[in-house]
């Protein structure tokens, strides 16, 4: 079973959560999350705005801001998040080598948590 | 001449707008195929604007349809998409002052919908966005 967790979110984390939940729609989105331990920070650079996501488990929970050494944060605008949401995990590194996307951290990690937030198309 | 904005004329405007686009042709091809694609605008009052605004719009294969802007829920249409925001704010974005993905991500307005096909179809709301400025436009409270 997978729980999502997260109030009063900013829209970056309200795009997060809803994205999630139907994800979580299907086996495999919902196979990902059960499975997956870790922290991810989004970040949008044009309007500064900051979502944290932290996976234990099952257990789904969406914060606002960044927290102190997540496990895996990127920044990405509207459009990179929409590239990145084609659930292809090529298109993911595509995104990360081009530098359209920017990484740090556990960058395996990011990878595998991406493809729990982003439901495949 | 100024089209007002909120007003039907606006809403027949831009309707006209996005089926003259080749962007919103190409890029929403695949917009609303399988999927409720019509949009429902709340508009809360401020800013001159005195009681909510509804704007709907049926959208599907990057083109427009039902464009209707009343102050009151125009159609019993259910729609696949809300977007709700303050007038003051919609005014910035028509005006091009203000991004609407940028409003969304800061939470300056609220989506309702599958923000996963938004997300996939960015390229076509995005050609959207973009067309809200090429209306000549008055406002209220102006």
């Amino acid at each position: 079973m997978v729980v999502i967790k997260g109030e009063d979110l900013n829209g970056l984390g309200q795009i997060i959560k809803m994205m999630m939940i139907e994800n979580i729609k299907n086996e495999k989105g919902r196979m990902l999350a059960q499975n997956e331990k870790g922290s991810l920070v989004v970040t949008d650079p044009n309007s500064d705005v900051s979502a944290t996501i932290i996976f234990n488990n099952g257990e789904i929970i969406i914060q606002n801001g960044s927290i102190s050494r997540p496990t895996a944060s990127v920044a990405a605008g509207f459009e990179e998040l929409a590239e990145m949401s084609s659930g292809k995990l090529i298109t993911m590194a595509k995104c990360l080598i081009t530098g359209k996307v920017k990484a740090k951290g556990n960058l395996f990690k990011l990878l595998r948590m991406s493809k729990s937030v982003f439901p495949p198309s | 001449m100024k089209v007002l904005f909120p007003s039907q004329d606006w809403a027949g405007a831009i309707a006209t707008a996005i089926n003259n686009s080749k962007e919103t042709a190409e890029h929403g091809k695949n917009w609303g195929v399988g999927f409720n694609g019509s949009f429902l605008f709340e508009i809360s009052p401020g800013s001159g604007l005195d009681n909510k605004m509804y704007f709907f719009m049926d959208l599907k294969e990057g083109k427009a349809s039902d464009a209707l802007m009343k102050p009151e829920v125009p159609t019993t249409k259910e729609p696949g998409f809300v977007i709700s925001g303050a007038y003051g704010d919609w005014k910035l974005i028509v005006s091009s002052q203000l991004d609407l993905m940028e409003a969304i991500i800061k939470g300056t307005f609220t989506v309702r919908g599958d923000m996963g096909k938004i997300m996939r179809n960015a390229k076509f709301v995005r050609a959207v966005a973009n067309l809200l400025n090429t209306i000549p436009t008055s406002y209220l409270g102006e």
